[in-house]
């Protein structure tokens, strides 16, 4: 795995995950699961927001 | 700063701050803003700890009329983060976020988010963000994940704010504990 880095202005702009970077995969799956977990939310509050316009 | 954006309420608890409008063509739109989210992975990053926020916003259509381009959106999320940041934080705050993957369209969204760079001008907000390719072990395909982070550009943190977001990025390339990718001969 390996980190490119913009030399010009030192940035980090891409990071390539190698598959045995258990670490790396367990931190992104984490993320994955808080995002449904976030919609999931989110979509119940503006099925609830919207359906005040009926009223 | 912008002359008209849309009318929206907010809402919160311990842990959360929760903005809901919805668009002239129905759609809703929820932003989310979080404080301990991410704590787990921080701990050696103190200042994304202390002044990191979470930052996530969903939107769902209500109406089957054809979608358009409507700049109030964008107007209206940078009004909530004025909201945010004068109610709950301050100029240290940090925006952090993550393209939703699980749909496959966290391309679109990552542009969404550099189109709001371009407007910086406008904004005096911030964008660092890395592109990061995985491959996965079990089926070899590939995903690629798009994070980052928004803060304002006259943060008096943002040296450390960048130093520790790249400190980050070397750490999660690192193998965990030295036991996995280890080069060996072949």
């Amino acid at each position: 795995m390996f980190v490119l880095i913009n030399q010009k202005a030192m940035s980090i702009k891409k990071i390539v995950i190698g598959p045995t970077n258990t670490k790396a995969i367990k931190f992104f799956e984490d993320l994955d699961r808080k995002k449904v977990e976030f919609n999931k939310k989110a979509e119940a509050k503006l099925n609830k927001f919207m359906s005040a316009k009926e009223l | 700063m912008y002359p008209n954006f849309y009318s929206f309420t907010r809402e919160e608890d311990t842990d959360e701050v929760q903005y809901t409008f919805s668009t002239g063509n129905d759609i809703g739109v929820v932003v989310s803003f979080v404080h301990n989210e991410y704590d787990q992975y921080l701990a050696e990053f103190p200042t994304l700890l202390e002044h990191g926020y979470s930052f996530g916003f969903m939107s769902k259509k209500f109406s089957l009329e054809r979608s358009r381009k409507d700049d109030l959106v964008f107007s209206t999320i940078y009004q909530i983060i004025e909201d945010f940041v004068s109610e709950d934080a301050d100029k240290t705050t940090v925006l952090l976020y993550h393209c939703d993957t699980n749909d496959g369209r966290q391309e679109c969204r990552n542009k969404l988010f550099s189109n709001w760079e371009q407007r910086v001008k406008e904004t005096n907000l911030f964008k660092y963000s890395v592109e990061v390719e995985i491959q996965k072990p079990d089926d070899q395909t590939l995903t690629t994940y798009y994070v980052g982070l928004i803060t304002f550009l006259d943060n008096p943190r943002i040296e450390s704010v960048k130093e520790e977001f790249t400190r980050f990025c070397y750490y999660i390339v690192q193998p965990k504990n030295g036991n996995c990718n280890e080069v060996t001969d072949q």
